[in-house]
Order: structure tokens, then C-alpha cells, then sequence
């Protein structure tokens, strides 16, 4: 027997060079999500699914779930799952799990390490990020009369380069909550143009001393009551927000051809606009002079209208009720007669293209276009959930809904780039510093409109 | 003599087996050490520094781009500048006060008083608090509005800031933020201190020194080793400030507190540029290293050890 000494020399080049030599084995993707394994019986995504094939060998496979939202709590899917899906699909057992805490970061990781779950929740700008790297699969089968039920900005929220990988949870469009006893107080009507914003604006903006915005002497550094907020600048929901004004105003991040176009007149107009509602005509509150309490700046009465989604009324109706007469306003357009142009995102479920049930997958990411679960969901969770007739619906319980649903005619889906992360990125910094900050909407927007030509540059190489 | 001679290669081969044995038996036990050092740590290590020569974008397989990453931070990057900066202040500032606290609170803590362990343990509770909970407590506590820190500068008729809203104050909010885990540092130094001989104290109190005195000629060089420790491991900390940016104020108001590794985070995880991100770590690990080296060349300056006294 060989009984040989390894001395530490030895054992430092035995480490060493396993320690390298793992290391380059760890660099080669675990599971690359380009070179997706076919499903067990060979079906490609572009043919029609049998959900039951595998209940043929008499065992039903569960398909797993994952989304960082509580689906169980507001919308019951596993219990819509179970009543509705699972007996037509014996093959086919449904499992959902909440993903708690940075969804985005747990996401990407799994899909490093080939580790997601055949379904997975997908917030709609990101489909193309994903469905381009190959992690998605196309969602096929669709009866087209439910595809086009969808609201067009919807739909499209659910399609990348012409195909869907993903249907439809929730979508939201955009309009103000507002304190209806505060604008009955001040004795104003409610703006229906951009101008009229400003003026009825500068009624309900107060200091502490009692003086309007629209008054000589008024503070804004000491504000008691604010008129106007919205989300603004980092987070994606400031992109969804701000974007909508620019989109409002004519102009958009890059046109048809994919020319970048967010520095154009347009635009830079439109973020002028906005910096001016903080800096000249202060009626809405820059940072600091005026933060929530427990309840927030809209339900702690400092606000007046605050922009939101239709997410919102969940709690406006239901969960958190206000204390005060309020309404929903629709988002004014530029100048009278004009039409504002809402953002329109939420979330999908999309299937694992590198999932080890591909065929069950597909059929399971199906179920949320049904009629069925398109009332339950937009019921439980009161959420617009995308097609327009199962909206309407809802119309006779939530008559708010009403000004979101038109919005959503009228509305459209952030740039479906699969750069979208860069490019979302790009737009955040030059809103903060533009609006919030003191940089000149000109000089922030070139910035970004730079930061996304580059991004649309590698979208374009990388086909 | 030949005897002996004949002996002593028999007791060689003897001893060679035994240390071999022995040498099998420390690998053993060593071995879940090693692999767990290779596995978590050495491979990684090796693989954070081949992808930050990479277009890595974790869902999909590393592209090779040499050296463009770290061009790009330097040349065509501001914002890494600018968390580079907002680290540096955050660093310049809350180490040496971090310091000064922890040292001032050990020397409370070391008075001979009843109940002293309880207010030990109470003044260490933050450091084993968890980030996020702490860091949901102080947004409260800064809140411009109805924060108690505001409510007492109110009260003494001084300005209250809008802390983690304004661009001005937000730096200087974690700053006093940081003061809150003081009672980490204070316990090590608690510990040197109790280690300074009672005798130096009798000797400089027969020669006349007075508290002060005692204290700057013999605590303070006596503490210059855990000083030394805690400002190396102060910087090292300070520089990789995450959690309480993330979860109060994500960078903002207008990247005020947009500090380095937070930054790294969202390169890596929001905008998918892993192999960036890995360019930055292993700046900052440069970045580190360099301080710590000059620490280290420093110390001989200021560090006093009791059996240093041959150098002088």
C-alpha cells in the first residue's frame, strides 16, 4: 500500500489546483437557460399542450408556483386551482409558494442555478428580459377570442416579439385618489387639464401659516397641505408614473425604428413640466418640507391627490377605508380634449422553459386568462387582471373601476426591450435628478438617452 | 556505539510512521474546515474575480470583455464615484466617532457599579438586533414629523431636519445611526481595559498623576492594541455599509446615500450585470487592502505593546 507523506507543499498544489479547477468549472453556467432541456416527452412550446400525458403513466406531476405576492390570501389561486383546473387536468396537481422578501434577487439566482419552478410570477417589463435569455416558454393553445378580450395594452404587457409567455395576473393603470372634502372645502372643481392642474393646484396648496401656493408670501419650505404627489423618482414604480406625462405629452424612449427619442422636445417638456409643479409653482412637495406619518401623505389628509393604481382600490374599498369623502380622478390630460396616456404594467405568470414539465406547465400558466379566474381574481383581489369583459363586469361593485378601465383603453406598456433593467435604470436617475434635483431636464435626459442607446445597441447585437 | 547506530533507523521509520499517522488524522479532522473554506470562500473568490472580467448576467453564460468593466467604472461611470464617495464620508465620520463612543461607553461600563451587567447586556442588545429591525426603527425615529429625534430638537428650539428626506442630512443620518451598535466595539474594549495592570494605576497614583493623567499616559497607550483592532475592523465594516441604506432609504433622496456596495447590489441584481458588479467588489477590496497595509505601517507610530519596549 502506498502510504506516501503529503507534505504541505503538496497539499497546497493539490489544492490549489482543485481550487482553480473548480472554480472554472463553476464559471460555465449550471443551466444555461439558452440551451433549455426539452421536456421529458420531447414537446416543443410551439404545439399544443396535452396536460394529461403524463397522467397516462398514472402519476400526476405537481407543477409548483412561485410569486412574491400572497396569491393564496388575495386572490385564492390554490383554492381556483383545485375547484376549477385540477379536474379537467388529472395529470396535473397545482402547488403554490409565496416567495417572501427581494423577489428579484431570489428570482435571478434560482434561475443561475437552475432552480426555479415550472411557473413563476413575472413582473411584464421584465418578460422580455427573461423570455430573451431563454428562461420563459411560449404559452401556446390559446383560444384567440380570449386574447383579444385582453385590453391591448395588456396584451401586449403578455407578448414578446409577437408571442405570449406569460398571462396575466393583475395590471394596473393609473389615476389620482382624491380627498373629496378637501377639494369641496376649498371650493375648487377638479383639473381636467394640465394648466388647470396647476391652478386648482395652487388653491389647494397651503403653508403653515394659512397663505396659497397662488398667494405672495407663501412658504414652500413650511407646507401644511400639498395638492398634488406622485411616484417619483427611484423605483419602478417612478418609471410607470413619470412616463405616462412624457407618453401624455407626445414624445416616448425611442420610436418604431428604435431611434432613442427621450431627449427630444417632448419629453424634456414634459419633465420641465413636472420639476416645475415642485419648483414654481410648489404644489407638490419637494423632498423634506413634508414626509408621512403612520398613515401616509394622502391618509394623513396632507395630500390632496395622490396618483395610484387601481391596485389601490383593495384597500380604498375594502382594507383600509378613509376617514374622509374621497373619489378617484382621471389623470388630466395636456390641454382639453386630449387624452392621457396611462402606464400599464403588472404582473403574469410565465412557464420554465428549462422546467422538467414543460407540456403540464404551459397548460397551468393558462388558467388565469379563463373567464373563471379572471372574475375570481379581479373579485378577491379587486384588481384589473386584464380582459376587458370580466373588467366590466366588476363595474356594478367597484364603480371606481370605471375611470381605470378607460385609462386602460387608452393606455400602453413600458418599452418592451429585453434591455429593459438598463433602460428603466437610465430613466429612474435622470427623473430623480431632474425633478427632485437640480439637474436641467435637458442635460438628465441626454444622459439616458445614451445610457439607452447603448442598451438598445446590445439588444440588437445580442440577435 | 554500533549498537546504537544500528538502532537509530529503526527509531526514524518508527517516528516517520507515527508523524504520518498523525498527519492523516490532522487532514481528517481539518478536512470540513478545508472543504468548507474551498467551497465557500476560495471559489468563489477565484470566480468573483474571473467574472469581473466578464458580461455576466446570471441567467446566462459569461461573455469575456478583459478589462471594459473596470474602464467603464472609472471612465465612464459617475455614479460609482459617487457611491464611492458618499462610502468615504460615511467611513471618514462614523468610524472615529463609532470609536470615541464605544471607548467612552467601556470606560461607563467598566465603573464598579451594582447592577452593572444588566446595563452591559442592554448596551450590547443592538449589536445582535437584527439590520432590517433596527433599520425600521430609526426611520421612525427620524421621521421629520412625528420622530422622536425631531420631537426633542423641537422642544429645544433647534432646527429639525428632514433626515432621511433631505439630500443634506442623509449621510449625517447614518452617521448618528451608526453610534446605535457602539456596544459591539464597547464590549472589546471593555475587555482591554480589564486587562490594563491595576499596578501601572498605583504607580502613577504614588508618583501624584491625577485622573486624567492616568488616563491619557496609561489607559489610552495600554488600549492602543484594541484601538488599533477596532479601527482596522471599523473601516473593513464601514466600507461595506448595506442593509440600512436598502431598507431606508434605497439609496436616496437623490443618491445621497447611494453608498458603494449598494450600489453593487443593484448592478448585480436589478440591472443583471453580475460580472460589474464583480469588478466593483474586488475595487473595494483593493480599496480595503490598501487602507488596511497602511494601517499596519502606521501602528508602529502609535500601537504600543507591553513588549515593545525593546524597539525604544
Amino acid at each position: 500500500m502506498n502510504t506516501r507523506k503529503l507534505n504541505r507543499r503538496d497539499f497546497l498544489r493539490v489544492a490549489g489546483l482543485s481550487g482553480v479547477g473548480l472554480a472554472m468549472a463553476a464559471c460555465v453556467p449550471v443551466a444555461a437557460p439558452t440551451a433549455a432541456p426539452q421536456s421529458a416527452a420531447g414537446t416543443e412550446a410551439t404545439t399544443a399542450p396535452e396536460p394529461t400525458a403524463a397522467a397516462a403513466g398514472g402519476e400526476a406531476v405537481t407543477i409548483e408556483l412561485w410569486a412574491p405576492h400572497p396569491l393564496d390570501d388575495n386572490m385564492k389561486v390554490t383554492e381556483f386551482t383545485q375547484k376549477n383546473f385540477e379536474p379537467k387536468n388529472p395529470g396535473v396537481k397545482f402547488k403554490f409558494t409565496q416567495i417572501p422578501g427581494d423577489w428579484q434577487q431570489k428570482f435571478t439566482t434560482s434561475a443561475a442555478g437552475g432552480t426555479l419552478p415550472d411557473l413563476f410570477a413575472v413582473d411584464g417589463i421584465n418578460m422580455p428580459t427573461y423570455t430573451a435569455r431563454g428562461l420563459t416558454a411560449e404559452i401556446t393553445g390559446i383560444d384567440p377570442k380570449i386574447l383579444d378580450d385582453f385590453y391591448p395594452s395588456a396584451r401586449e404587457e403578455m407578448e414578446y416579439e409577437g408571442k405570449v409567455y406569460g398571462s396575466v395576473i393583475e395590471t394596473n393603470s393609473q389615476a389620482f385618489k382624491v380627498n373629496m372634502d378637501m377639494v369641496e372645502k376649498a371650493g375648487v372643481k377638479l383639473p381636467t387639464t394640465w394648466d388647470e392642474l396647476v391652478s386648482v393646484g395652487q388653491e389647494l396648496t397651503i403653508d403653515t401659516s394659512g397663505k396659497k401656493a397662488s398667494e405672495a408670501g407663501f412658504d414652500p419650505n413650511a407646507l401644511k397641505q400639498a395638492a398634488f404627489e406622485t411616484w417619483c423618482c427611484k423605483g419602478e414604480g417612478s418609471t410607470w408614473m413619470i412616463l405616462s406625462y412624457i407618453w401624455s405629452n407626445g414624445g416616448d424612449v425611442y420610436d418604431a425604428a428604435k431611434k432613442v427619442t427621450i431627449a427630444d422636445a417632448p419629453a424634456v417638456e414634459a419633465i420641465q413640466w413636472l420639476s416645475d409643479l415642485i419648483k414654481k409653482y410648489y404644489i407638490w412637495p419637494k423632498s423634506g418640507v413634508m414626509q408621512a406619518g403612520p398613515e401616509g401623505t394622502w391618509y394623513g389628509q396632507l395630500v390632496v391627490m395622490s396618483e395610484t393604481g387601481a391596485f389601490d382600490l383593495a384597500n380604498l374599498t375594502e382594507t383600509n377605508k378613509p376617514k374622509f369623502k374621497w373619489d378617484i380622478m382621471a389623470a388630466p390630460p395636456k390641454e382639453a380634449g386630449g387624452k392621457f396616456v396611462s402606464g400599464v404594467g403588472g404582473w403574469l405568470v410565465s412557464a420554465n422553459k428549462a422546467g422538467k414539465h414543460i407540456p403540464q406547465s404551459i397548460v397551468t400558466a393558462s388558467p388565469p386568462m379563463s373567464d373563471e379566474y379572471q372574475l375570481q381574481g379581479s373579485t378577491y383581489g379587486y384588481a384589473v387582471t386584464g380582459r376587458k369583459t370580466i373588467a366590466e363586469q366588476r363595474l356594478k361593485d367597484v364603480p371606481q373601476l370605471k375611470i381605470f378601465l378607460e385609462a386602460m383603453l387608452s393606455g400602453k406598456a413600458r418599452p418592451r426591450s429585453s434591455e429593459y433593467p438598463a433602460i428603466t435604470d437610465a430613466l429612474q436617475q435622470a427623473f430623480d435628478e431632474a425633478i427632485f434635483g437640480d439637474r436641467a431636464p435637458q442635460d438628465a435626459l441626454n444622459d439616458a438617452a445614451k445610457k439607452i442607446g447603448d442598451a438598445l445597441a446590445k439588444e440588437a447585437g445580442s440577435k | 556505539m554500533q549498537a546504537g547506530l544500528a538502532q537509530a533507523p529503526t527509531n526514524i521509520k518508527r517516528q516517520s510512521r507515527m508523524a504520518s499517522r498523525e498527519a492523516r488524522w490532522g487532514w481528517f479532522f481539518i478536512a470540513p474546515w478545508i472543504g468548507g473554506f474551498l467551497i465557500f470562500t476560495l471559489i468563489p473568490v477565484v470566480t468573483s474575480f474571473l467574472l469581473s472580467f466578464t458580461d455576466y448576467e446570471l441567467v446566462t453564460a459569461p461573455r469575456w470583455v478583459g478589462t471594459k468593466n473596470f474602464v467603464d467604472l472609472f471612465t465612464a461611470d459617475r455614479l460609482f464615484l459617487l457611491s464611492l464617495y458618499n462610502t468615504a464620508y460615511y467611513v471618514l465620520f462614523s468610524v472615529p466617532l463609532g470609536i470615541i463612543g464605544a471607548f467612552t461607553l467601556s470606560m461607563l461600563l467598566n465603573v464598579k457599579l451594582r447592577g452593572m451587567n444588566f446595563y452591559r447586556t442592554v448596551f450590547y442588545l443592538p449589536a445582535v438586533t437584527s439590520g432590517v429591525a433596527v433599520s425600521l426603527l430609526w426611520m421612525w425615529l427620524f421621521n421629520p414629523q412625528f420622530g422622536l429625534i425631531n420631537y426633542l430638537l423641537r422642544s429645544l428650539g433647534l432646527y429639525a431636519p428632514g433626515w432621511l428626506v433631505d439630500p443634506h442630512w442623509a449621510k449625517p443620518a447614518f452617521i448618528v445611526m451608526s453610534l446605535w451598535g457602539v456596544g459591539g466595539t464597547a464590549v472589546i474594549f471593555l475587555a482591554g481595559l480589564q486587562g490594563v495592570p491595576r499596578s501601572l494605576y498605583e504607580a502613577a497614583e504614588i508618583d501624584g498623576a491625577n485622573t486624567w493623567q492616568r488616563f491619557w499616559n496609561i489607559t489610552v497607550p495600554m488600549m492602543t492594541p484594541v484601538i488599533f483592532f477596532n479601527l482596522i475592523m471599523g473601516i473593513i465594516g464601514s466600507f461595506q455599509v448595506f442593509t440600512q441604506a436598502y431598507v431606508m432609504t434605497s439609496g436616496g433622496p437623490q443618491d445621497a446615500t447611494l453608498f458603494y456596495v449598494l450600489y453593487l447590489f443593484r448592478q448585480g441584481f436589478a440591472l443583471l450585470r453580475m460580472g460589474y458588479a464583480a469588478a466593483m467588489a474586488w475595487i473595494l477590496f483593493i480599496i480595503i487592502l490598501i487602507l488596511t497595509v497602511i494601517q499596519f505601517r502606521l501602528a508602529d507610530r502609535w500601537v504600543y505593546y507591553e513588549g515593545d519596549v525593546v524597539k525604544r
